[in-house]
């Protein structure tokens, strides 16, 4: 379990304020989706999670352990992160030696780095791709072997920030598909950053920021229905909530409920 | 301006390992005034089409007919210029081609290379980003200290500043946050109905072809295998099937009701017409 | 244009010259370096000539493809040629033309100087057609490991390399793009003076520059947050195997060598 507690930062000081006075919780296995635009304030919570910007106010815990100056580095390995541009963070000349990059960085032993290498990859279905180079692979596959970089690292939290928002519908249906499966095993927290609600409906947990603010928070239906937030945070609804909207009492159904209701 | 394709064929890294067909034996026309849009999969031909239509790649073999200019193999680089001024290119990331220092002078960029003069230039571009909700106080400032979405609106007013006759957008909304992209969207069908022109939209996402376009041609590994309306191409689930193509979320919902009987007098083509249509068909049936 | 570029270009295939190590192959390469000037009469040339025509079909190369691919360095390999047709006296004198003769060592000297050159250009695109840039990178770091002990950064140069080759596309890719915008945009890039054509290379080496920087700041922080922290305690994931054959591939060069210093004259 990570805690933020009264998390507050700001890049110079005296300046506004990216994030202000944040207290979030990620329990294990959770998916937790933070939704809101450039500017919000969650991609300096990822860079604070991730422990490139440390200066902060207020504390973090991880599993019950207070977040120091000592612990950084040990506590670093637990998380993995997915960025939003596939080609910036594809560090291998091809898929394996990406996925392996982590791996022989953390002095893994080659055999067992083989092993978990072809997990990993055979979990995001790009094992037939191993001896593929970036150049050949779709924005989709990139970011299914960058999950793939992620968790063969093994660990407690994957972080995808924005991850879907450069690549094509077909990629993103993927990215969704792959995550589900991660969640169902359920050992790995998601924490899933987007602007898109339609793809938050399998979160457990869902928070929209706004200027450095969490300004909603609660399951999928609750923020789905918090039309004020939505609209401040200039956010649409999925397809098939609009249609419920418009059409019945604006329940929180799914696609399929929908036809049944109608 | 019409344009029009005859056996256009085209062929990438000719007489090398690398020689790739992308388009092979193209006959079709784009009319005046008309939305279209592109679609088919990733290497279908998509790009090298619209890269065809304003001279950013030359045919292989055949012509290209773009009003009276005449576009083939060895065309000159004179005919290939007026293409471009005729025929204007939102790619797709338009804001990775920002360059200038300031926003103003970017969105001159364009004119000024069709020929236009200094003040011409500088009332045009003032206009479009203007129309595009550019606020006046940000003119003289970097284009790179502006936030993505204002990026992009800067990139589409240098080419609209152009005042092309053909306007081709290639994945416009790509990276969009939904909010702008539906008002993008929007903009883009203000400028078709209201300056007339010509509008090619290539993209992936369905719901938006189907909403704005009004013809669709259909490529697959570099043929082009369907075209005709909108309304009947994207409805006829077979043929999306067929090709791999996603229906769109509102042609699915439809069929969907359909098979449970519930059946309208016409096809919807977005999320007002859909309520209204099922609000008729409610009050029938009550 | 670029794409007619083969040097540096990899051709994936199953030869038994693509299944070499890529170190055996480097080695080979440099003793080849050595072995054309072994030859210094026609016997040695055509041995030369017929050793590097085997040698692309061993590779499953196709000979006028990799011709073609040696227009691009005609220019150097005519330069070479006129060079020491006038410059290079000896023998009788063939034509005189006043001011300038051109004599039967010139030809000579000519023709086996360029065949030297050609020679050196074809096994190393050979070389790089059947040899991924990974690899070579790979067996380059590896050769050069003993330089540690003179403090160059092997590895660090070796991770540079390879992350360079990756983004080799990945640039070329957007530099075609950003020509491309550009140039819908009314942008000439081949009229004017050189000082006009200059001027239009802004707008695409800007944009280009600012991308290049973006990229190397996200790829910096993707590689800190999995934990890159230099060669210390790193482990590899890639090992190469010396076998028998690529022992046996050397001793044939070596071979060669020989037989070439033999029929010297």
């Amino acid at each position: 379990m990570i805690g933020l507690e009264d998390i507050t930062y700001s890049y110079r000081t005296g300046e506004y304020k990216a994030l202000d006075h944040i207290s979030l919780t990620f329990r294990r296995g959770e998916w937790v989706s933070i939704i809101g635009h450039n500017g919000s304030g969650k991609s300096t919570l990822v860079k604070i999670l991730m422990g490139i910007l440390d200066d902060y106010e207020g504390s973090i815990t991880v599993d019950g352990e207070l977040l120091d100056e000592e612990n950084r580095i040990t506590m670093r390995k637990k998380f993995a992160i997915v960025f939003q541009n596939p080609d910036n963070q594809f560090v291998g000349a091809t898929v394996e030696d990406d996925v392996a990059f982590g791996l022989e960085n953390n002095g893994v032993p080659r055999d067992e780095m083989v092993r978990r290498t072809e997990e990993a990859l055979k979990a995001v279905n790009m094992l037939e791709f191993r001896d593929h180079e970036p150049s050949r692979l779709s924005g989709g596959q990139k970011q299914r072997v960058a999950i793939a970089s992620a968790l063969a690292m093994a660990p407690d939290v994957l972080i995808l920030d924005e991850a879907t928002s450069m690549i094509d519908p077909e990629g993103r249906r993927e990215v969704l598909d792959i995550l589900r499966t991660i969640h169902r095993r359920g050992k790995t927290t998601l924490i899933f950053i987007t602007h898109d609600l339609s793809e938050i409906e399998d979160s457990d947990h869902a928070v929209i920021m706004k200027d450095g603010q969490i300004i909603s928070e609660g399951t999928v239906e609750e923020i789905y229905k918090d039309t004020d937030a939505l609209l401040a945070s200039r956010l649409v609804l999925p397809f098939h909530m609009k249609i419920s909207k418009r059409l019945l009492d604006g329940s929180f159904l799914s696609y399929d409920e929908l036809v049944e209701r109608l | 301006m019409r344009i029009t394709f005859k056996n256009l064929t085209s062929i990438y890294h000719q007489n090398t390992p690398f020689e790739h067909l992308a388009l092979n034996d193209i006959n079709t026309t784009f009319e005046e005034g008309v939305y279209y849009g592109i679609i088919g999969h990733t290497g279908s031909g998509k790009s090298t089409m619209i890269q065809t239509l304003n001279g950013l790649l030359l045919p292989s073999r055949g012509e290209v007919h773009a009003g009276d200019i005449l576009l083939r193999r060895k065309s000159k680089q004179k005919d290939i210029h007026r293409v471009k001024k005729h025929v204007g290119m939102v790619f797709q990331f338009p804001e990775h081609q920002l360059f200038e220092e300031t926003v103003l002078k970017d969105v001159m960029f364009g004119p000024k290379n069709m020929g236009m003069d200094e003040t011409v230039a500088q009332e045009k571009a003032e206009y479009y980003l203007d129309l595009l909700n550019i606020d006046a106080s940000l003119f003289q400032s970097s284009p790179f200290d502006l936030s993505g979405g204002q990026m992009r609106k800067v990139a589409i007013a240098g080419i609209l500043a152009m005042e092309p006759e053909v306007l081709i957008l290639d994945e416009p909304t790509a990276g969009l946050d939904p909010k702008s992209h539906i008002e993008t969207m929007a903009l883009f069908k203000r400028i078709h109905q209201e300056m007339g022109i010509t509008v090619i939209l290539v993209t992936h996402d369905m719901n938006d072809v189907y909403e704005y376009t009004e013809y669709v041609k259909i490529l697959s590994g570099g043929h082009l295998v369907r075209e005709g309306r909108t309304t009947d191409l994207l409805t006829d689930e077979k043929l999306l099937e067929r090709f791999a193509l996603e229906p769109p979320d509102i042609v699915k919902l439809t069929h969907d009701l359909e098979n449970k009987g519930i059946i309208f007098d016409s096809v919807p083509r977005n999320v007002e017409q859909f309520t209204e249509l099922y609000e008729e068909w409610r009050a029938g049936n009550a | 244009m670029l794409s007619k570029m083969l040097l540096g270009r990899y051709i994936p295939g199953s030869s038994i010259i693509h299944q070499l190590d890529p170190r055996a192959k480097i080695l080979a390469v440099v003793l080849f370096m050595a072995i054309v000037f072994f030859a210094n009469h026609w016997t040695g040339y055509i041995l030369l000539i017929v050793f590097i025509t085997v040698l692309t079909k061993t590779a499953d190369l196709s000979i006028r493809f990799l011709f073609n691919g040696l227009k691009l360095i005609l220019i150097l390999l005519l330069f070479t040629f006129f060079m020491h047709l006038f410059f290079t006296k000896g023998g009788t004198v063939l034509v005189d033309g006043g001011f300038f003769t051109i004599e039967s060592e010139g030809v000579v000297r000519g023709v086996y100087i360029t065949i030297r050159l050609a020679m050196l250009v074809l096994i190393t695109t050979i070389l790089t057609l059947t040899t991924s840039p990974l690899q070579l990178t790979d067996a380059i770091e590896r050769i050069a490991k003993p330089l540690k002990v003179f403090k160059v950064p092997v590895h660090e140069i070796a991770l540079m390399m390879s992350i360079s080759l990756r983004f080799i596309p990945t640039l070329m890719d957007e530099t075609e793009k950003i020509i491309k915008a550009q140039s819908a945009r009314g942008s000439t890039f081949m009229t004017g003076n050189l000082m006009s054509r200059l001027q239009a290379l802004t707008p695409i080496f800007i944009p280009l520059f600012i991308s290049s920087f973006k990229r190397a700041e996200e790829m910096a922080i993707a590689m800190e947050v999995r934990g890159y922290q230099g060669e210390e305690g790193r482990t590899h994931y890639r090992v190469l195997n010396w076998q028998w054959k690529d022992t046996f591939a050397l001793i044939l060069m070596i071979i060669f060598g020989i037989i070439l210093w033999m029929i010297r004259q």
